[in-house]
């Protein structure tokens, strides 16, 4: 089960999955998920979707990667074998895009550009120069190293952090909410 | 053992993986070790699979979903919709303002001038600590004085991170405008033919028109405009958060674009250099795009933005051409 994703595997995941995960991880605990329970269920709906042959019939996406969450929250609950008979019955009936008393928008790209800004301001110093030295200006890491004075592989761990933490900025900032922290940190006044 | 990993402790395996990825190619062996890792949990998977995505949320030619909601409000560049404070000029107070264009000047306080080429944007550093940013095909004169820093924005557009020192203004000009500042940033540019801009990120600035015009405040997030011929008829316009960022998006190399037509985008590249995006039909051209580019990859944007739109590139030496599929 070793395959490595393509190119645009991943770029369908980044514009299509990645951008609803913090809506899913609130509507996982609102449907009684604990929040230790949350990542297994997030990582194992990524190797689901990372192993289907092919996304291009996949009409909405959003639902698609509801659906696939919930049927494996379903297993783990079953593994468990603690739960009623009823209880697994009403689970398996529960459709979970029927039910969507909060209605969440779906990302314009406009908010997208502006959560992937945020998301870059708020790594550290240190790290956010390799980051966007490497993204932005699409330096290779070698280029960076030099540029910065530093070794390859403190570049390399910078930009495994990035990854680290740009992951933790999108699992959990909601699309909406940032709008309003980068308008924050662009308003401030120096004088 | 997997009982004892935690997904926190996955994720971070497999942030080193990718970010290992992303400085090169793998050798034999790890290729072998990655192959095992994914193979050993489908956490493991899952997790790569997710950082994989992170990190290409972050590509440069991305091209974002248009949702109606994108295309339902109009080009929001047009002043139209929003308030418009227009200023105009009032003789009467041209003798209590006379003394604000004052400024001492020391003629043996050197100058020197930079200019930038095609790239589209150059970044320096000034004597006093001040950054610059210059746009493409952009040219400045600077004297760093006792008593006052000035700029001449001779052509093009420059972006100034100004280091606060209160004894000496750092004053730029643009033909017989002079906007003052005391530690902010903010930019000046040239807008089209005629015409000039100023944009505020941080902190105030005073714009003086001259020929004894009261000056005017700019404060963050402001944009002031106006035709050079005429600076009495500066026009201020508060920007919200992503009209600023998108304005101000080449002082880092970058085009945004959100709701821009391709036709639109295409213009905007064109600034650039001589390659040429063409887009003959009309319906197609003006289908709306969203994203963020580098400015120095126009043939990039071209494919990303045909892709999604599911279009075809014909690929030139100094351009290309995109045509709706067959």
């Amino acid at each position: 089960m070793s395959t490595r994703l393509r190119p645009e595997r991943a770029q369908w995941l980044a514009t299509n999955i990645l951008p609803h995960e913090a809506g899913l991880r609130r509507w996982l605990l609102r449907r009684g998920s604990t929040p230790g329970e949350l990542d297994d269920i997030v990582q194992d709906s990524y190797a689901a979707l990372a192993s289907l042959s092919d996304v291009a019939h996949i009409g909405d996406p959003r639902a698609y990667f509801f659906r696939t969450a919930w049927s494996i929250r379903l297993r783990q609950i079953q593994r468990a074998k603690v739960v009623a008979i009823e209880a697994i019955a009403d689970l398996a009936a529960f459709d979970p895009i029927s039910d969507q008393p909060d209605a969440e928008r779906q990302l314009s790209g406009r908010q997208e550009l502006h959560r992937v800004s945020a998301a870059i301001d708020s790594l550290p110093a240190r790290c956010r120069d390799v980051f966007k030295l490497r993204k932005i200006e699409s330096l290779s890491q070698r280029e960076v190293a030099e540029r910065l004075g530093l070794s390859e592989s403190t570049v390399e761990k910078h930009v495994a952090k990035a990854v680290r933490l740009l992951g933790d900025f999108m699992a959990t900032e909601p699309a909406e909410g940032g709008r309003a922290g980068a308008g924050r940190a662009e308003m401030r006044s120096v004088i | 053992m997997s009982a004892q990993e935690t997904p926190a402790s996955i994720a971070d395996t497999a942030a080193d993986w990718i970010a290992r990825l992303d400085s090169g190619p793998l050798t034999d062996a790890e290729n072998a070790a990655l192959d095992e890792w994914l193979d050993s949990d489908s956490r493991h998977f899952g997790a790569f699979v997710r950082a994989e995505a992170v990190l290409a949320s972050f590509d440069r030619a991305r091209v974002l979903p248009m949702s109606a909601e994108d295309s339902a409000e109009p080009h929001r560049t047009r002043p139209s919709r929003r308030t418009f404070i227009a200023w105009a000029a009032a003789a009467s107070m041209a003798a209590s303002i006379a003394g604000v264009m004052l400024v001492q000047r020391e003629p043996t306080a050197p100058v020197t001038r930079y200019a930038s080429g095609a790239e589209p944007m150059r970044q320096l550093e000034l004597a006093d600590g001040s950054r610059l940013k210059l746009g493409p095909q952009t040219e400045i004169s600077v004297r760093l004085a006792s008593r006052e820093r000035r700029i001449d924005l001779v052509r093009g557009a420059a972006f100034f991170d100004v280091a606060p020192d209160p004894a000496r203004p750092f004053t730029v000009s643009y033909h017989n405008v002079a906007v003052t500042a005391v530690g902010t940033s903010f930019s000046v540019e040239q807008a089209s033919a005629g015409e000039a801009r100023v944009l505020v990120r941080h902190g105030r600035v005073t714009i003086a028109p001259g020929r004894g015009q009261p000056p005017i405040y700019a404060n963050a997030g402001d944009r002031a405009t106006w035709t050079i011929a005429r600076p009495e008829t500066i026009a201020m316009m508060r920007l919200n958060v992503e009209e600023l960022h998108r304005e101000l998006a080449w002082t880092e190399g970058m085009l945004v674009f959100e709701g821009q037509t391709i036709e639109e985008a295409a213009a905007a590249f064109g600034r650039y250099g001589s390659f040429r995006i063409l887009i003959p039909e009309k319906r197609l051209a003006r289908r709306k795009v969203s994203g963020w580019f580098a400015a120095s990859d126009p043939r990039g944007f071209a494919v990303a933005a045909a892709a999604s739109l599911g279009a075809t590139v014909e690929h030139q030496r100094d351009g290309v051409i995109i045509r709706p599929a067959p």
